[in-house]
């Protein structure tokens, strides 16, 4: 039974339809706009009056935006979803089956991950738009893009935050797990539906008020808002709080809703053993964002209290490093909850593009969980230049023992490329780049491991170079890898096998030319968080920011190319890869459930030895 | 996908729950309560790094102290006794006896937010802040609590709640008890220990 055949008389839907009187989206803004103009008028002119009047405050702007995001939410649908079932009236909330439905809340997993995708690939395209700013300012050694050393770092901060908590933490979680998993998992639904509705708003939302940041003053702190420098700036760093709040609050709701579709939502026959890579991988992030999500959100809480009260908890008076501790006891697990839904997809897609069966998939499964269980032992890492010589060690050796459980997601991967016949498609392509970049990225993680290198890094372009050779040159690769792979699925439509390639190239070596650079650029003396450098650095900047701006470009090309063949692109079968999981044989198109009956699995899906269900494949040639 | 479904109807299913979707929404509420633990455990870390043990001579044990404490505690079993009333389907006194666990609720959360709001310490003083933001995170999840039951009231009312459909009774239950360990606990650690 299609999920839309739910009785439903077309009087009722268009007495509905009239009364609803603007789009949900349009409404939310709308209720936005005036939850923050009342709630900030009463804080700053009647509750909480200060000297000369000012009428936006740090106390009336947070309990503004407060507003705003609870009317935006309502707005878009979370009144009539949630809010007025939940105190006993019926549900009153039609989706029309067209483009609208994306700009509405939905309940619908498909609806929900594609709503997830635009707006993390949005969001992208913004954050990589500051980030193109960044790179042309510091073709120059002097100030010349940006008037002020302030407003180069704000918009290092808006780049790092935007792209950590809605591009990196999203992409794969937000957008293309809540699509594929519940498919995955051979379910019609993922496990709280309403609550996952609700999780995709709550990201434009944390999107707008970072970017909004300026608004309120200039934020030097990056992404990492350490205190006490972030009490020393004027007030933009309360949307920074606030902004990712509603970021990561998102990333939880989603997590939990996961957790739970994979372990309630499996289809017959599906057991623990035959759990696809992807659903192992997202299990794993899960469980790191369920733990060390809402560490951050009180710390960001406490950081934030201590501005508007003010306290002075991570202040001169009570203890900066404990600021540090708490930020990064979440900041490394999250580097991990960036990457290893990424690994979990090499082992995805090679084993289909091989057409052979996964190599030692047990020892991926303890590879994934073993990086989980390990990430949050390892934080200090990051503070090697605030602690006595003895605390290193520790910290030291079981950053260098994750290179262990990373090794074996390679050597699976590996040992399934081994004599496969593989079809050297773009998103193979993408995973091998995939691959190699990560191993860039490895290694120089290793070193950075070792506090005596540490020591000397900190702080300089080395670093910022191991660091996005992990978030672009691994995920954002595997990003595409993956999109390019599921095209078919989501749009019914194939891509053009050249332009795929020749996008992969681009990307791959404007990547490696771009970031291979930093790290010279930074062995050299170039340091992090700085407009203006010294003269002798200029010419390898230059060069940096002309293979950025290659990068950035690039990028867009994929978008194109993906945006283009999504409508466009050659029609093709249901299942043109011959996969074995269960998103191939379904109905990918949102608003119908997707099997049914529901599907009966009766072999694992990385099988290819010999001829088995549920794909009955040729018999192969060996 | 025919012309004719142009619309998809949001449905909201008040039909009794399958032993695994009990089991479901279940699970549900324990990664809530793992997950909201979280700040809790931060908090009370952040105290010793910070404070260690010390306490102000000036604290008043009782209000957003004890009072709260008890206050909440002991609201729990009203909502244990509503869950039995409803498996013998006495609507009455089922809501009843969760308009009590709300009104003690009610009398924990006004003891939360008095000090909080005509607090006597120093805020500039590693402690002081420590107790305002318990008081604050504490007060928080109260009022979480209380929106909660206060929903199920109302869909008691309408006759939505019965013996078969009785899960919003054990959500209220595994929420408002969430709130009442968390607090205890916070209270303990921070101001007895
Ligand atoms: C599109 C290509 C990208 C380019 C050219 C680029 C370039 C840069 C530059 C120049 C900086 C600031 C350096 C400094 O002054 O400290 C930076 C910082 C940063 N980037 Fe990117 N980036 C890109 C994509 C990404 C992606 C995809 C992510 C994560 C998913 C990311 C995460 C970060 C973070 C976390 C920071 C640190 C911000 C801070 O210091 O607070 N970047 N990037
Ligand atoms: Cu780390």
């Amino acid at each position: 039974m299609s999920a839309n055949a739910a009785g439903l008389s077309g009087v009722d839907t268009a007495n509905r339809q009239r009364r609803r009187i603007a789009p949900p989206v349009i409404r939310g803004l709308l209720w936005a706009a005036i939850g923050f103009l009342v709630f900030n008028t009463l804080v700053s002119q009647v509750i909480d009056r200060q000297p000369y009047d000012p009428f936006v405050t740090r106390v009336s702007a947070t309990v503004g935006w407060a507003a705003a995001v609870i009317g935006w939410l309502l707005g878009v649908g979370a009144w009539e979803v949630i809010v007025r079932p939940f105190f006993g009236h019926p549900v009153e909330w039609d989706i029309p089956n067209d483009w609208r439905r994306y700009f509405m809340f939905s309940t619908d997993h498909k609806v929900v991950g594609l709503q997830y995708i635009f707006t993390t690939t949005g969001s992208f395209l913004l954050a990589g738009l500051a980030a193109m700013m960044m790179r042309m300012e510091l073709m120059n050694a002097k100030l010349w893009v940006f008037t002020n050393p302030g407003a180069y770092l704000t918009t290092v901060g808006i780049h790092g935050t935007v792209m950590m908590f809605s591009v990196g933490t999203v992409a794969l979680v937000g957008g293309f797990a809540n699509y594929f998993i519940p498919l995955m998992m051979g379910s019609n639904s993922s496990a709280y539906p309403r609550m996952s509705g609700l999780s995709h708003w709550l990201l434009p939302a944390g999107i707008a008020t970072v970017f909004l940041s300026p608004l309120l003053g200039q934020w030097t702190t990056g992404w990492r808002a350490y205190a006490p420098l972030s009490g020393q700036d004027p007030s933009g760093i309360v949307f920074y709080y606030l902004g990712v709040f509603a970021m990561t609050t998102s990333s939880l709701l989603v997590a939990i809703n996961l957790t739970a579709t994979i372990i309630f939502n499996r289809a017959p026959g599906l057991t623990w053993n035959r759990l696809p890579m992807f659903g192992w991988g997202i299990l794993a992030v899960s469980l790191l964002t369920i733990i060390w999500v809402p560490e951050i959100q009180m710390t960001f809480i406490i950081s934030l209290l201590n501005l508007i009260v003010p306290f002075s908890l991570f202040e001169q008076t009570g203890s900066p490093l404990t600021y540090m501790e708490s930020f990064w006891l979440f900041g490394h697990p999250e580097v991990y909850i960036i990457v290893v839904p990424a690994f979990a997809l090499w082992q995805e897609i090679i084993p289909v593009m091989g057409q052979k069966t996964l190599f030692a998939r047990q020892w991926g499964v303890l590879g994934l969980v073993f990086v989980m269980l390990f990430s949050g032992l390892v934080w200090a890492h990051h503070m090697f230049t605030n602690m006595r010589n003895s605390e290193m060690l520790p910290f030291s050796f079981f950053t260098e023992m994750i290179s262990i459980p990373t090794g074996f997601s390679y050597l699976v991967v590996l040992g399934t490329l081994w004599g496969a016949r593989l079809k050297f498609s773009t998103p193979t392509l993408f995973v091998l780049m995939s691959m190699f970049n990560f191993l860039i990225g490895g290694i120089t993680g290793v070193l950075l491991a070792d506090p005596v290198i540490n020591l000397q890094t900190h702080d300089t372009f080395f670093v910022l170079s191991h660091f996005h050779y992990t978030v672009i040159g691994s995920m954002v690769f595997t990003w595409l890898a993956a999109a390019y792979y599921w095209l078919p699925k989501l749009s019914g439509r194939m891509y053009n096998e050249t332009l795929g390639k020749l996008g992969a190239i681009w990307v791959f070596i404007a990547f490696n030319s771009a970031f291979g650079q930093m790290f010279f650029v930074g062995l050299r003396g170039m340091n992090r968080w700085v407009a203006v450098y010294p003269q002798y650095l200029q010419n390898m900047n230059f060069s940096i920011s002309m293979f950025a701006f290659l990068l950035g470009l690039g990028f867009l090309f994929n978008f194109v190319h993906i945006t283009w063949m999504w409508n466009k692109g050659k029609p093709v079968g249901q299942n043109p890869w011959n996969g074995k999981t269960l998103e191939w044989f379904g109905t990918p198109k949102p608003g119908i459930a997707t099997f049914s009956p529901l599907p009966h699995v009766e072999t694992g899906f990385y099988d290819y030895s010999e001829n088995t269900p549920p794909t009955p494949s040729p018999p192969k040639r060996m | 996908m025919s012309s004719h479904n142009t619309y998809t109807k949001t449905s909201l299913r008040i039909g009794p729950l399958s032993e695994r979707d009990l089991r479901k929404n279940r699970f549900g509420m324990s990664l809530y309560c793992i997950s909201q633990a979280v700040p809790y455990f931060l908090l009370i870390n952040i105290r010793f790094v910070i404070a260690g043990n010390f306490v102000p001579v000036g604290l008043n044990l009782w209000l957003g102290g004890i009072i709260p404490t008890v206050a909440l505690l002991v609201g729990i079993i009203p909502l244990f006794t509503a869950r039995a009333a409803l498996q013998k389907d006495d609507i009455p006194r089922v809501r009843s006896h969760v308009m009590t666990a709300m009104l003690l609720g009610l009398i924990g959360l006004l003891s939360l937010l008095f000090p909080l709001w005509f607090h006597n310490f120093d805020a500039l003083s590693p402690f002081g802040e420590i107790d305002l933001i318990s008081l604050g995170v504490a007060s928080f999840y109260t009022i979480i609590a209380l929106i909660v039951a206060w929903g199920v009231y109302l869909r008691l009312g309408k006759g939505l709640i019965r013996k078969e459909t009785g899960w919003g009774i054990e959500a209220t239950i595994w929420v408002y008890a969430f709130n009442a360990i968390a607090w205890t606990a916070l209270f303990f650690t921070l101001d007895l220990l």
